[in-house]
């Protein structure tokens, strides 16, 4: 059974029970949900604690979904999972390390894989203007300005609070290992961190992996100045903007001259 | 005038690390009345100018404090919420990422009914520019004034602030609310108190894909509020089923996406910015601020008359 096409045309076949999570399933929810399911006589009793059994898996392994389809009335009149699908709460793993030993880091993409072993949150995408952000939403609307310029976004990356020389340089082997990406977009609003210090650790992550697409600057915050100035007299490729929208057009503008002199 | 917190609000800091007290001394010397910490079994110590407190109940009884602000670590952070309203605490400002969700559900649910206001967890917490700053934010890209910042993401809010302050507008107060999927105040208790807040004139709301709190909130403002709203929403490039950094941040089954929430925020007339570059012109769209920005706040007076010319 496909659910979601149940809930686009018929929804009314759908049924709820809210928990309370201090409560917990109850056995009258249960019952609710039997008789609206249609299951009569010994079968009810059945059905509840099969759904106390879900709703216990589901808080005991932090489940973030716990789908069993189909669910089967067998002639000898049982009720049986015959399927069942799982989802988990990455930020509960901690508490089940069985469950985590059952990873399988194969069915993931390698990058994405890599990534999270760094504490960098990373997705690949499709475009080729990769891009390195600190915030998970200053990180999105770095993707989206990429496009509002003409260009497509080669990932998503939150490198956090933390710009540091080492997160750099991982964010920037991690980022040039899509071979699709042609110049290199790094937006960090500076806060806490320092312009000239973030800057100083840009550069030598650029060095270390001998970057060799063209990359664009946007820093924000204390001593801005600079960490311009040290870009500028870094000697690498390295073009400085200012603002969001400036760093977008520079980057996109700089791939597309690359892709020219080829 | 302002939301949440003033001049004159108390804060303690539950979880005083290196983390925490970094961000303490930060407060502390933006002016915050930063009156203690708790870290239990460490109770009648002073830490680098913080007395130190076993339990929050201690930390409230001796101080007086009214908010504390939560650097406990994801284990033990759902707890450290609790304890806070357990204790009476009017404001908790949980900073913490990474907390699972089924403790947040609890510690919701058990908030319920009582007094306490939580904002986050996995945010940057919550700032009266020139009067009290609770969290990590840098408090020197804010200036004192009449616009009010709601977000769900920390470094987006940065970015709309500087953009305020570049233009001349200053802030009356930031929140944020967070990047989780179960939080504390969403978008529609923030926009509620700032149309009630008589210092507030304009309001720039931020959000991105996934949930339906941008959505409840365009609705509130079309229905409820008479000050302007601008608005952004993050993630129009974001792949479908993939987590985009914030636990909340995803598009599944179809549903959050940031073309549907931009559609229902301009048909419930907010003004949205399509790039985040333009989050202050697309409030300067809606809103005229009646004395001219570049004389409303002497802290950027280089930088409003060329912005607001661009």
């Amino acid at each position: 059974m496909d659910i979601e096409e149940v809930a686009a045309r018929t929804p009314e076949k759908i049924f709820r029970q809210a928990v309370d999570p201090l409560v917990g399933l109850t056995a009258f929810q249960c019952r609710n949900l039997a008789f609206d399911l249609g299951l009569t006589g010994r079968l009810t009793a059945k059905a509840v604690s099969l759904l106390q059994g879900l709703y216990a898996t589901f808080t005991g392994c932090d489940c973030s979904l716990l789908e069993i389809n189909p669910l089967v009335v067998t002639a000898q009149g049982e009720l049986l999972a015959l399927d069942a699908k799982f989802g988990f709460d990455d930020n509960a793993v901690f508490r089940h390390p069985r469950l985590a030993d059952m990873r399988d880091y194969d069915e993931e993409d390698p990058n994405e894989v890599e990534a999270s072993q760094h504490d960098l949150s990373y997705v690949s995408l499709s475009g080729n203007i990769g891009c390195l952000v600190n915030g998970a939403g200053l990180a999105m609307a770095t993707m989206d300005i990429i496009k509002h310029s003409g260009g497509e976004p080669a990932n998503f990356l939150d490198v956090g609070g933390g710009a540091t020389i080492e997160r750099v340089t991982e964010a920037f082997k991690l980022i040039l290992s899509d071979r699709n990406v042609q110049g290199i977009l790094v937006n960090i609003f500076g806060g806490i961190m320092k312009c000239d210090v973030i800057a100083t650790g840009v550069i030598e992550a650029a060095r270390q992996v001998s970057l060799k697409v063209p990359l664009v600057v946007r820093l924000e915050g204390t001593n801005v100045e600079k960490g311009k100035q040290l870009l500028a007299q870094s000697g690498l490729d390295v073009v400085a903007a200012d603002g969001m929208a400036d760093a977008a057009e520079k980057i996109v503008r700089a791939v597309a001259a690359a892709k020219g002199r080829e | 005038m302002s939301i949440l917190i003033n001049k004159d609000t108390r804060v303690i800091t539950q979880g005083l690390g290196a983390t925490g007290l970094f961000h303490a001394h930060g407060a502390r010397e933006y002016g915050t009345l930063m009156v203690g910490g708790v870290t239990p079994g460490k109770g009648g110590t002073v830490i680098e100018g913080f007395p130190v407190f076993d339990t929050v109940r201690d930390a409230v009884r001796e101080t007086g404090a009214t908010a504390s602000v939560i650097y406990v670590p994801p284990p033990f952070a759902a707890d450290a919420i609790m304890e806070a309203v357990d204790a009476g605490i009017e404001l908790v400002c949980c900073i913490t990422e990474g907390i699972p969700v089924l403790d947040m559900v609890k510690a919701k649910q058990y908030m319920q009914g009582k007094g306490t206001r939580l904002i986050g967890p996995n945010c940057p917490g919550v700032i009266t520019p020139g009067e009290c700053k609770i969290g990590i934010m840098p408090g020197y890209i804010h200036t004192p004034g009449k616009i009010g910042v709601v977000s769900r993401s920390g470094t987006l809010t940065y970015e709309a602030v500087w953009q305020l302050t570049k233009v001349g507008l200053g802030q009356s107060t930031c929140v944020g609310i967070g990047g989780d999927p179960v939080n504390g105040t969403n978008h529609v208790d923030v926009l509620r108190m700032f149309e009630e807040d008589p210092d507030t004139e304009a309001v720039i709301m931020i959000g991105e894909i996934g949930g339906s709190s941008e959505e409840d909130a365009a609705r509130f403002v079309r229905d409820h509020m008479t000050k302007p709203v601008a608005a952004y929403i993050a993630g129009i490039t974001a792949p479908p089923g993939k987590r985009m950094g914030h636990a909340g941040a995803i598009i599944s089954g179809g549903k959050g996406t940031a073309v549907e929430k931009v559609e229902v925020l301009r048909e419930c007339g907010i003004s949205v910015a399509d790039s985040p570059a333009d989050m202050a012109k697309a409030l300067l769209r809606v809103y005229q601020p009646e004395v001219k920005p570049a004389h409303l706040h002497r802290a950027a007076p280089a930088a409003a008359p060329a912005a607001l010319s661009a």
